[in-house]
């Protein structure tokens, strides 16, 4: 009788075993398929063909402000950009079904556009206004007991004397500008991300762009970039002790290179 | 004699569980292996613009480690302010310059054949009666890529 008993104990181990690791198993595979979904669609956002056309950009007109700053600038059709992301994205998750893709939508609570010179949020439903009632947001940053509007170049504006200078002019080499900028930008990121809307994994999510790589270019943030970010489809992990969900979250990005 | 039974009734149980990981394991790295490949070939036709035969074949090659695969090969060109886009199939996209004819994306579906053991496992209990569920579980890869 004792053996019958301690084999009916091994059984129920093993099973709850079996069931509690079955969520996980199916993890890594769906965090790899979002991240491939993911990049491609945001290199369709970044890359779709108006780009290449000058009359885009003549019909978007040049860019903000006035002065040299508007030869780096890019315009970018935000609801054209996301249009194309959600394409690509869900045909790279074979997903066609309208009230999937619904479903799905609800868990990517971030689509970003960093711009030369602001940045756009979009929450869950693609609203921009979310982020900020003007649907835009400057890199107004203080530096030095003074308020600047950074840009992704070295050209910055002066708010208090209505002046565009040069990063230099305050005492900020390349590295310090492009780390001050970064950090603003993450911190920007992080907290949408962070105050969003069903919050159901209530997870909280931290982004972190290199500051530091040996290679320049991967440092910080050089160009005008679409991100994405997707919590997934809870997956349940069919643990019979606890009801655990797990989500196979990813982020997603491509720099728009002006042609 | 309670031995005996005890043992009757694990034994089987264990084998499942074991057969179990060991092609659930097999399948997860074969599964990605095949969609990597699949994202991998059409990533480098959507930045070539055109899926040339040779690139087309060598994926195939690839793929061919895994079993026999079906390949269906589409292009897409989205024209005007609607969402249905004109879809090329097969023989009209391989080897076709897509990027000069204006295709926007470039898609890959692929499907094994066969069908992976692990189905065959769930479809039974450990004793090996019918279990009730039908899994058709097998390799497959699907990829959609702009053209740049």
């Amino acid at each position: 009788m004792k053996s019958f008993f301690w084999s009916l104990i091994f059984i129920f181990c093993t099973w709850s075993l079996f069931f509690i690791g079955k969520g996980i198993d199916n993890l890594d595979i769906m965090a790899e398929r979002y991240k491939r979904a993911l990049d491609a669609g945001a290199n369709a956002a970044s890359g779709y063909r108006a780009y290449n056309t000058g009359k885009f950009i003549y019909n978007q007109g040049t860019g903000y402000g006035v002065g040299t700053q508007d030869g780096n600038n890019m315009p970018v059709d935000r609801d054209e950009a996301v249009k194309w992301f959600y394409r690509l994205f869900f045909r790279n998750l074979n997903m066609n079904d309208a009230d999937k893709q619904k479903e799905l939508k609800r868990y990517m609570p971030m689509k970003a556009i960093i711009l030369y010179d602001r940045l756009m949020i979009a929450d869950i439903d693609d609203n921009w206004y979310s982020y900020d009632p003007a649907g835009e947001r400057e890199y107004v940053i203080n530096y030095g007991g003074k308020s600047y509007k950074f840009t992704l170049s070295d050209q910055i504006y002066d708010i208090g004397n209505k002046t565009w200078i040069r990063a230099g002019d305050i005492g900020l080499d390349t590295r310090g500008r492009k780390a001050l900028l970064t950090r603003y930008i993450m911190g920007q990121l992080d907290d949408f991300l962070n105050n969003r809307r069903n919050k159901e994994s209530c997870n909280n999510y931290k982004i972190v762009f290199s500051l530091d790589d040996i290679d320049e270019k991967l440092s910080g943030i050089n160009g005008i970039n679409f991100l994405a970010f997707c919590e997934g489809i809870p997956i349940s992990s069919l643990n019979p002790f606890r009801k655990e969900r797990f989500f196979a979250y990813g982020i997603g990005g491509s720099e728009i290179i002006r042609p | 004699m309670e031995k005996f039974w005890a043992s009757l009734l694990v034994i089987p149980i264990f084998m499942w569980y074991s057969f179990h990981a060991v092609l659930d394991r097999d399948f997860r790295i074969r599964q990605q292996t095949v969609e990597n490949i699949v994202y991998q070939y059409t990533q480098v036709a959507a930045k070539k613009g055109a899926l040339y035969s040779s690139v087309y074949n060598e994926m195939a090659d690839k793929l061919s480690r895994f079993g026999v695969f079906d390949i269906i090969v589409t292009a897409e060109r989205f024209t005007g302010a609607g969402d249905t886009p004109e879809v090329i199939v097969g023989d009209e996209v391989i080897g076709k310059d897509l990027r000069s004819m204006g295709y926007d994306i470039i898609n890959v579906y692929t499907e094994s054949r066969n069908e992976h053991p692990l189905g065959r496992l769930y479809s039974i209990t450990p004793y090996g009666t019918k279990s009730g569920s039908e899994a058709d579980i097998r390799y497959f890869g699907k990829a959609s890529v702009y053209i740049q």
